[in-house]
């Protein structure tokens, strides 16, 4: 790939991703919680994990981070903490735990990312005390709730996602595991 | 064994999230993150509105279900208006011969700033009891915390929780957190607070049982505390919870604004 040409690719992976955290913003979360509760950019970024290595997923976490945090009246730092250790935390799972890539495995990812980032997400929130604080979340009926919808999100959209590219790609295995 | 390639890479991302964050509590992130805010404006705008829309449109839909009901109580609701117009206007004549009469001086409205929404719902309220809107005037602007907020028809809708140079989070007056000093019109002008009840309505608590309270008044504004100025309509009296073993009686009141169909607000500037 020349220099060129990889710029152009950055530039127009970063729009994308910008574009989907206004989205969430703006369009996503003024919804009733059922519709609410999908967390766009994680879920894309768990996608990611599937083409991309960590040297270009981190940064557009850091980036959808960085835009979520610009846009919300949390502490400055809660996404762009959350979202990359949680895209992390992913990975590791990918390459050391569920390491061939079929449906199972990124059905498993896909619903173990908003437990991870939902988890981290709240309990910095508890933990540092700046601005509005939701409280002890483990004992909250809503929390839970919230958790559930948000991972049937999650996991529906991975669904959708993974049969659509597993028609045009061969790089996915979609439903048996890989014979060694 | 847990593992990532290229390591040094990774270490350099994570220096980078840390000096953005720390940059930001220095305050020298401030021109990258108000350039940031001035280039998602228009787009979390056009997000927004597209989103208004789509839920404007199922709440239609909803509407209509329940088509026939709503003009029954509209016609009635026509037949009392139209009487209280008629009484208001008596009333309007009187009050202009005595404020001549008085020489009052014209009440002074204060300065309103128009903003658009740009977000909602963004607090992290495991009770969901809180309801927010994000705005894109700020600090810059003029805009301070406890200005109340009205809709296109004059309604108070909220107030500001919380400002930024270039953006305020607005709590709605559905929101626990959001309390405002109000007067309900009643014969004896019952003043007390407002606060959100569930996300959903509005209620006034620790009303003393001697105050009669009907459901239908409407409660306004009272001016106290001085940011928000008097008379703006807030709701209607929808339910009064009064016990006779009880000290205080509270009225549940409805918001006469729709959240889904807010794009536009007018921020009451303190002067």
């Amino acid at each position: 790939m020349t220099l060129k040409k990889s710029w152009f690719n950055w530039f127009f992976l970063a729009l994308l991703f910008s574009l989907v955290a206004l989205f969430q913003v703006s369009f996503v979360a003024p919804f009733p919680n059922i519709f609410s509760a999908l967390n766009l950019p994680l879920v894309v970024l768990i996608f990611c994990l599937l083409f991309m290595p960590p040297s270009a997923f981190l940064p557009l976490s850091i980036l959808m981070g960085f835009w979520l945090d610009v846009l919300s009246f949390q502490f400055f730092g809660l996404h762009l903490i959350s979202l990359p250790i949680t895209v992390s935390l992913l990975y590791l799972l990918l390459t050391n735990v569920v390491t061939n890539r079929s449906f199972y495995s990124f059905l498993l990812l896909a619903m173990l990312g908003p437990l991870f980032y939902n988890f981290l997400l709240y309990t910095l929130l508890l933990v540092i005390p700046a601005g509005l604080t939701p409280g002890f979340f483990l004992v909250s009926a809503s929390f839970w709730q919230y958790l559930g919808t948000q991972i049937l999100w999650s996991a529906g959209l991975m669904l959708l996602f993974f049969n659509l590219v597993n028609n045009l790609s061969k790089k996915l295995k979609p439903v048996f595991l890989e014979k060694k | 064994m847990p593992r990532f390639k290229n390591k040094a890479r990774i270490w350099w991302w994570v220096g980078i999230a840390a000096l953005l964050i720390s940059l930001h509590f220095i305050g020298w992130l401030q021109p990258l993150e108000r350039a940031a805010t001035w280039v998602a404006k228009p787009v979390a705008q056009f997000f927004y509105d597209s989103s208004a829309n789509v839920r404007h449109f199922y709440e239609r839909r909803e509407e209509f279900r329940n088509f026939s009901n709503r003009v029954d109580s509209l016609e009635e609701a026509v037949v009392r208006l139209t009487v209280a117009n008629s009484d208001l206007k008596e009333l309007e004549q009187e009050n202009t011969k005595l404020r001549a009469q008085l020489d009052f001086a014209a009440s002074t409205e204060a300065p309103g700033l128009l903003a658009n929404v740009i977000s909602q719902n963004l607090v992290f309220d495991i009770k969901q009891d809180d309801q927010d809107i994000v705005i894109d005037r700020g600090s810059n602007h003029g805009v301070t915390v406890g200005a109340g907020v009205i809709d296109e028809n004059g309604v108070v809708i909220g107030k500001v929780a919380e400002v930024r140079p270039t953006l305020a989070r607005i709590c709605l007056t559905t929101s626990r957190s959001c309390q405002l000093p109000a007067t309900i019109q009643n014969n004896t002008r019952t003043i007390g607070l407002t606060e959100g009840d569930k996300g959903l309505t509005i209620k006034m608590t620790y009303i003393p049982q001697s105050e009669i309270i009907v459901p239908g008044d409407t409660v306004i504004t009272s001016g106290l505390g001085g940011e928000i100025p008097r008379g703006l309509l807030i709701g209607e009296v929808s339910q009064v919870n009064k016990l006779n073993n009880d000290i205080w009686q509270n009225v549940n009141i409805e918001p006469l604004f729709n959240r889904n169909s807010l794009t536009i607000v007018n921020v009451l500037l303190v002067v």
